[in-house]
């Protein structure tokens, strides 16, 4: 299986070409295949981690300073002694990648049977998840930096079209630019690190920059290459100050979503952080800068959950929080970390996404205050709902993200990072609270809105059917990757320290202060959001009255506003001024100004040839040869005795002559 | 040869050439001056017959007894016979196509 890993990338690729081609002839515009491609991909995904997790060796032959790896390659082309090639590399961390990336692309496939069903365009979006998927399959298997490149520029272009997918929608179509044109922001860092690497080392490839990277990059090469490579990260995934795009994303439709926050996009930075981690942890620096954006990512991401209404941006908001948990992750030196919690992560938030999806489904409107006791209507969706309810708020020994969150803390507690450990903390009551909102105001309690709560209805198979898979998996995926197959046994715990595999977690040793931690957090947040919308249940409005700077702050989306001003100094200001430049002194000055000195040398010109080149020369000959004739035409007078007088004349003249008169 | 009786009778050559100038300049003035074609036709007869009267008398004074004057006069009285039937020949098909023998209405070759 391992041996064909290409195919994992390459059948949806064909496939979305395929759909995209001949798709309006396939029964269901081509749906079926793209499912069934990814159902492949997923079974074979499947049998490599299994493989992976039973008999490494025998499938990883390759030992490199961040674990066993699996390795082929292809030359493409290459520049002076720099080979380019094109290849597929897989270990513990890809291995694990692959399945979430094909597991959650294939249930977002079958659940978006029932969700797109009649809507415009069906197959053609099912091309685009293919692509997606393919794009994002490209990366994980990338054995180099250029390929690695390519699928996250390629994951760029997908996330573009799947977000302004609703592009009659004004709002859809400036999302997809926004999303498209901040993420560019951040890989422009990520290429010139990518530049940086290959100049300064000379290869792009992943197994050879591990092996080599310790003894020839010094502190502060490593520093650059370093925070270049998270500038792509802080795009992609969406990290402070680069995080204005995930929000607006939600104009895309709801799958789409739940595929952009769980197993692709946003993932990509972070796997990117995974694969690099070497690199990372040769730089403290780096390490500081990168764990203290993913701290204060998650903390304001947080606070933004507090007050969103539309449920999708709730969730928008705490999938930045979580990214913001596993950069942190990453930047305390703890890739297992981080990459576990991603991989939970994306059970449970594609499950939350695509419930929020039947939700809204089900009452055709995002906005939570005009939903409320949908649990009775719609129990699949609430229970499995409730499922990811427990794993994001981690809810102690029964849900996965329990399990990859207490990770991340003992990881940070590890790191005596104090201030980071505080912030972890208050973001885990913050989540705790705004998730319990969104539970209360979706499932529970009296419907506000009578009329939409008639009409709602559970889901279709095709719908429920996925939710009820992530919703095992939210709640088992933790248990199983921490105890039966160990998650430490994929992606070693720090880089450069293959053999140190121990399991750390909420009983290690020394970690009872951050299970209390959050156990506090868990209690706190519960509580908090049980008396404020059980028993006092207050009014939105008269809250955010009674607050009005604290609302401020919560809902003006500052960074926004920022970057309103920073274009229009950057680039509407220039912009103003080059167009003044341009129409005083190009346009008015010199396009008109030589304008007039032709017109002016042309007056010139004009009054010599009407003057003295035909005024005196054509007209002056002319007149000279009129004059002449007029004056012989005198002589032609017609008159024959004049003609005859003439003659005498002459006659006379000569006889005069002949007889001496003249000389 | 001519005796002296004769010659004394003879009027002098001097007063022939005086009237065959008299007779070219008749001729040339009426040539110039007469409107009707008709009256220059019969002008230039006087300038030939002026010709006549100066070759017949030189070749009566200079070389008696020779006809070569006479001959030539003939000859000229022959030339002006021939000229007057083209003049008038002209004359009359101008007048059929201009209805006039004027000289003054007929400059259609004026420049």
């Amino acid at each position: 299986m391992i041996d064909h890993a290409h195919l994992i990338p390459l059948l949806p690729l064909a496939a979305s070409v395929l759909i995209i081609l001949f798709g309006r002839w396939l029964p269901l515009e081509g749906a079926w295949l793209a499912i069934l491609v990814a159902l492949a991909g997923l079974v074979q995904s499947s049998v490599i981690l299994v493989g992976v997790f039973t008999r490494p060796e025998v499938l990883l032959p390759n030992l490199g300073p961040a674990g066993r790896f699996f390795e082929m390659s292809w030359d493409w082309f290459s520049i002076g002694n720099h080979r380019m090639e094109l290849g597929i590399m897989i270990d513990g961390m890809s291995a694990m990648m692959l399945v979430v990336v094909t597991l959650v692309s294939f249930l977002v496939q079958v659940y978006s049977l029932g969700y797109q069903r009649g809507k415009p365009r069906f197959g053609r979006y099912y091309a685009y998840l293919s692509f997606f998927t393919a794009s994002m399959l490209i990366l994980v298997v990338a054995n180099n930096l250029l390929q690695f490149f390519i699928g996250w520029e390629l994951m760029g272009l997908s996330s573009y079209l799947l977000i302004g997918f609703e592009f009659e929608r004004p709002a859809a179509a400036q999302a997809s630019r926004k999303a498209f044109i901040t993420t560019r922001v951040g890989d422009l860092g990520f290429y010139l690190g990518l530049l940086l690497i290959f100049t300064s080392l000379g290869t792009a490839n992943f197994g050879i920059l591990g092996a080599e990277s310790v003894k020839t990059i010094g502190p502060g090469l490593a520093t650059a290459i370093a925070l270049l490579l998270f500038c792509g990260t802080v795009g992609k995934s969406a990290q402070l100050p680069l995080h204005v795009w995930l929000p607006d994303a939600m104009e895309g439709p709801t799958p789409v979503s739940a595929l952009i926050h769980a197993a692709t996009m946003v993932a990509a930075g972070v796997y990117l952080l995974g694969r690099f981690s070497f690199i990372f942890a040769l730089s403290p620096v780096a390490q500081t800068v990168v764990a203290w954006t993913g701290g204060l990512t998650a903390l304001g991401a947080a606070l933004s959950a507090l007050t969103a209404t539309d449920i999708k941006k709730v969730l928008a908001y705490s999938t930045i929080s979580q990214l913001g948990y596993m950069v942190l992750a990453m930047g305390v030196g703890d890739p297992q970390a981080g990459m576990f919690h991603l991989t939970t992560h994306a059970f449970f938030k594609a499950l939350l996404f695509l419930g929020a999806g039947s939700v809204i489904h089900a009452v055709h409107t995002n906005e939570m205050p005009a939903m409320g006791g949908l649990g009775k209507k719609m129990p699949v969706t609430f229970i499995t709902m409730f499922c990811a309810w427990l794993a994001i708020i981690g809810f102690p020994y029964v849900s996965s993200g329990f399990y990859s969150k207490e990770a991340i803390l003992a990881a940070v507690y590890e790191k005596h990072e104090i201030a980071l450990l505080a912030i972890a903390g208050f973001t885990a009551l913050l989540t705790t609270f705004y998730m319990t909102r969104l539970m209360i105001l979706t499932f529970i309690g009296t419907p506000r809105d009578a009329e939409r709560f008639r009409h709602a209805h559970e889901s279709g198979l095709s719908m429920t059917l996925p939710l009820s898979v992530l919703a095992a998996l939210s709640l088992f995926a933790g248990f199983l990757l921490h105890y039966i197959w160990p998650f430490a046994n994929l992606v070693p715990r720090a880089a450069h320290a293959v053999a140190e595999t121990v399991g750390h977690g909420p009983e290690g040793g020394g970690h009872a202060v951050v299970l209390a931690l959050s156990l506090a957090a868990l209690g706190l947040g519960l509580l908090g959001a049980y008396t404020v919308y059980i028993l006092r249940n207050p009014d939105p409005e008269k809250m955010a009255a009674r607050f009005p700077g604290l609302h401020a702050l919560l809902t003006v989306r500052h960074f926004d506003r920022f970057y309103l001003k920073l274009a229009d100094w950057l680039c509407f200001k220039p912009a103003a001024f080059l167009q003044a430049f341009d129409y005083a002194v190009i346009d008015q000055f010199l396009v008109d100004g030589v304008g007039a000195v032709g017109r002016l040398l042309s007056r010139i010109q004009s009054w010599i040839d009407d003057n003295i080149v035909d005024g005196i020369l054509v007209n002056g000959f002319g007149g000279m040869a009129t004059r002449i004739g007029a004056g012989l035409r005198a002589l032609q007078s017609g008159a024959v005795q004049n003609y005859l007088l003439g003659a005498a004349l002459g006659a006379f003249a000569l006889l005069l002559w002949s007889v001496g008169v003249f000389g | 040869m001519l005796n002296d009786s004769v010659a004394t009778l003879m009027p002098s050559l001097f007063s022939y050439l005086l009237v065959g100038a008299a007779l070219l300049s008749l001729g040339i003035f009426g040539a110039l001056s007469r409107r009707n074609m008709l009256g220059v036709l019969i002008a230039i007869e006087l300038i030939f017959n002026a010709a006549n009267i100066n070759l017949v008398a030189f070749n009566r004074y200079l070389h008696p007894g020779q006809p070569w004057g006479q001959a030539f006069a003939i000859f000229v009285i022959a030339l002006a016979a021939a000229e007057a039937v083209v003049g008038l020949a002209l004359v009359l098909t101008i007048y059929r196509h201009f209805k006039t023998v004027l000289s003054e209405d007929l400059n259609i070759l004026k420049g």
